[in-house]
């Protein structure tokens, strides 16, 4: 279990409404989400299991969300920052793709939202007994 | 304690994030109220939070119709991006309308005509 720091960023994005979110960990991680990962500035920082938080970022940083149906960059970043508790809430316009997708993104086939604790997306199930030898 | 921590701290309940757990909960319905108390105040009008939750099942439910024409190849990436971001545009207006401006703009961080556009085209064709 390799512990460190996961840290959120924000980035604003010409011509968007909304910041674009990426994530970064100590160990040298960087997590894009699906669009740029580098400038902006941090908006959250915690620490937590960098090598759950990689296994969830799973696959191409996309952390099992479907862009534009189960969920936006926010939601990628909240996924892989779940081992450390945080969320990108401070990123511009962030509360309307939560209306639109929750915090965790939206289940493809029922449409509920996911909750770690109460209804968990499949990469998480996968990733809680997740580590590396 | 500021909006956003206030925010935070609710959305750490309801998910566990404090490792505390939970008992089972609409999950939907709990988040929307930790925002609306924690942007709008815990007195605010209930009356107009449920036309606003109903304005987002309703959107849910369109989502999922638009998802599934552009799974089944009915619509192709553009015509689902644009299709969805007129939906988001339409229920955000409606939903301004409700609250009216300044208390949208309370609830969701800027007016809904600021909203347009929210799904951006070039990195859902990044993703598909």
């Amino acid at each position: 279990m390799a512990s460190g720091m996961l840290t959120g960023h924000a980035v604003k994005m010409v011509g968007l409404p909304a910041d674009h979110t990426y994530v970064t960990s100590s160990a040298g991680h960087i997590w894009n989400c699906n669009g740029r990962g580098a400038g902006g500035m941090a908006i959250c920082v915690g620490s937590g299991n960098v090598d759950q938080a990689d296994c969830l970022s799973n696959p191409l940083s996309h952390a099992g969300i479907s862009y534009g149906i189960t969920g936006v960059c926010h939601q990628m970043a909240n996924r892989i920052l779940y081992p450390a508790g945080q969320t990108v809430s401070r990123a511009q316009r962030y509360q309307w793709s939560c209306f639109m997708y929750g915090t965790y993104g939206k289940d493809p086939l029922t449409g509920g939202f996911y909750s770690p604790a109460h209804a968990p997306w499949p990469e998480l199930t996968v990733c809680h007994t997740h580590t590396h030898p | 304690m500021s909006p956003y921590d206030y925010f935070d701290m609710r959305i750490a309940q309801i998910h566990g994030l404090n490792r505390a757990g939970g008992s089972n909960m609409d999950i939907r319905h709990e988040e929307f109220m930790a925002m609306a108390d924690a942007f709008l105040g815990p007195d605010y009008d209930k009356g107009k939070l449920q036309q606003v939750e109903q304005l987002q099942l309703e959107l849910h439910a369109h989502q999922a119709r638009l998802a599934a024409d552009f799974q089944s190849r009915q619509l192709d990436e553009q015509a689902f991006v644009d299709e969805s971001n007129r939906l988001s545009a339409f229920i955000a207006a409606r939903c301004e309308a409700i609250l009216g401006a300044a208390d949208f703009h309370k609830l969701f961080g800027a007016a809904a005509a600021d909203l347009n556009s929210y799904i951006d085209a070039n990195a859902f064709l990044q993703a598909v």
